[in-house]
């Protein structure tokens, strides 16, 4: 089967005004149909703009990103992607949110209604379908957003750190909505995250970047059956995936401290 | 006993509801009762002070006075009311129009950008007034110079308001939009625009009282018509209470289509604000 993601190579240098950011140095992976990864790594990484050369937001600057097999030149519409911030437009209801991917791509909103209903109720927020956003909770934000990448049943998630504008019980309650979706849609999903309790619990594979310029450091797969249960957090297992990771990203800010 | 337990509740909150109303009495008393009891005031104080030292009517005659004026030339002042009215709401309205426009122009392209958007910085800090002259030399003593120079006037506040508003819109909110393949246009009308509606009223709102001072501007100049051209007779004349109620017609005209942007500015907002208009 072809890999749902193949990063070839793949390197960014910006061009600022006066000197050339050197990103990422060089990132191969490949990411499996349905697999879910998450990517851990210090800031300035350049794990978002991993994410917008995937999503064909940005382009790379050598090296070839394939997606199911075909080279990305441009953005396509089967992602679904979720930010920080939930930015959902101030001005229309939860539903009509949800339902504006759908409008963008001129499709007829009518035929997505239920589905958007739907999505709403799976993630808890039926009776909110008419509220806006400033009625809203963070969490609920957070959670209109993630129907809203899900609406046009995408094929790729992209979630550059989704839930770390919330606080930890919020955060603890999303990771299993999160879960639950995963297991319900079987999508392929890359999981921008600072957590590495987040990023074990939700993902089937971890991958640890170095700092800037930035290679891949760890390729962790992460053993645990589906579905996945919250108790499994308490597993040793569990901390000891953990454990390995974090010495993985503190060796890397290590090599970036003795750089400088 | 739940029932005393109920009764309790039913008090507590009795006397919250009554601490709330206390609460919004005095924000009201603060402000709003005694603004107005300041001016009022300042105005008492110009009666008295005025008879007390024995001001002459030319050089500042008392409220009361010009209050006699208004009521007795009222039909002169509503006469010369209506072309300045008129003269500034036309202005005001091209002047959002063109200003709305070219914003959008400013963001679609940054050739277009670069090349403008610092002249209309430039011209933004120049002292318009002084170019009146030249509108009267262009377009003559009638209505367009008058129409033309408050378009002037008041267009780049709205430039400027609206371009910070179109550019203002969440990077990701673009990114988000931009994955879906939508095309420029699309992003602007169902996203930009909507976002940048609180920016175009604000400058629509300096954009109406530059408007006015453009016409009366206009008005001293071309000396035809409207409350400019009586406040200009009038001081001929030395007619000093003719010259204040002038004035306050004028204030009256400028506080009337200020409120009426403002309440478009409340329906638009409690649409598309981002709080409901709250
Ligand atoms: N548009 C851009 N122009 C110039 N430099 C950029 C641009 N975007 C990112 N960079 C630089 O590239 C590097 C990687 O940025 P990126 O946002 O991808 O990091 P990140 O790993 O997502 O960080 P964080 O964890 O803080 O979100 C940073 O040094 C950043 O300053
Ligand atoms: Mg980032």
């Amino acid at each position: 089967m072809t890999a749902a993601i193949a990063l070839k190579s793949v390197g960014k240098t910006y061009l600022t005004r006066d000197a050339e950011v050197e990103a990422i140095r060089r990132v191969d992976a490949e990411i499996a149909q349905g697999e879910f990864v998450s990517v851990l790594g210090p800031s300035g990484c350049g794990k978002s703009t991993l994410l917008m050369m995937i999503a064909g937001l940005e382009a790379p600057s050598h090296g070839e990103i394939l997606i199911e097999g075909r080279a990305v030149t441009g953005p396509r519409r089967e992602n679904g992607l979720i930010f920080q911030d939930a930015t959902l437009l101030p001005w229309k209801t939860a539903l009509e949110n949800v339902l504006f991917p759908i409008r963008m791509m001129r499709r007829p909103v009518a035929a997505y209604e239920e589905r958007a209903r739907t999505l709403l109720r799976q993630v808890g927020l039926s009776g909110f379908e008419d509220k806006r956003p400033h009625e809203l909770s963070g969490g609920m934000r957070q959670r209109v957003a993630i129907c809203r990448a899900l609406i046009h049943d995408p094929r790729l998630l992209l979630m550059d750190e989704p839930f770390s504008a919330l606080d930890a019980i919020t955060r603890d309650e999303m990771n299993e909505t999160l879960v639950d979706i995963w297991e319900r849609e079987h999508k392929t999903g890359v999981f921008v995250t600072h957590s590495i309790r987040e990023a074990v619990f939700l993902s089937d594979r971890v991958l640890v970047m170095t700092g800037r310029p930035s290679t891949i450091a760890l390729d962790l797969r992460v053993p645990f059956p589906r579905p996945r249960r919250p108790e499994i957090q308490e597993t040793a297992e569990f901390g000891r995936l953990c454990g390995t990771l974090r010495a993985t990203i503190e060796a890397g800010y290590g090599r970036r401290r003795e750089a400088a | 006993m739940s029932a005393t337990a109920e009764e309790l509740r039913e008090a507590a909150r009795a006397a919250g509801a009554l601490r709330a109303r206390r609460a919004r009495r005095a924000a009201f008393a603060k402000t709003v009762l005694l603004p107005i009891a300041t001016a009022l005031s300042v105005i008492g104080f110009w009666e008295w002070a005025v008879a007390a030292w024995r001001v002459p009517a030319v050089i500042l005659p008392p409220p009361s006075e010009v209050a006699g004026v208004l009521v007795r030339a009222w039909p002169l002042l509503s006469q010369h009311a209506v072309p300045t009215t008129l003269e500034a709401v036309g202005g005001f309205t091209l002047a959002t129009l063109c200003g709305v426009l070219l914003a959008t122009l400013l963001v679609a392209s940054s050739w277009i950008r670069a090349a403008l958007y610092p002249n209309v910085v430039f011209f933004q800090l120049i002292p318009k007034i002084a170019l009146a002259p030249l509108f009267i030399v262009w377009l003559g003593i009638g209505s367009e110079s008058r129409l033309a120079f408050s378009l002037f006037v008041s267009f780049f506040p709205v430039v400027i308001a609206t371009a910070t508003g179109l550019a203002n819109v969440p990077a990701d909110m673009v990114r988000l939009c931009r994955s879906l393949a939508a095309s420029d246009w699309q992003i602007f009308l169902s996203v930009r625009f909507p976002y940048a509606l609180p920016y175009i009223f604000s400058g629509m709102k300096i954009a109406i009282t530059f408007s006015i001072i453009g016409v009366v501007v206009g008005e001293f100049i071309t000396a035809q018509a409207g409350l400019g051209y009586l406040i200009l007779f009038a001081s001929s004349k030395a007619e000093t209470g003719l010259i204040l109620a002038a004035i306050a017609v004028l204030c009256a005209v400028g506080l009337a289509l200020f409120g009426l942007v403002g309440l478009a500015e409340r329906l638009v907002l409690r649409r598309f604000g981002p709080d409901g208009g709250r």
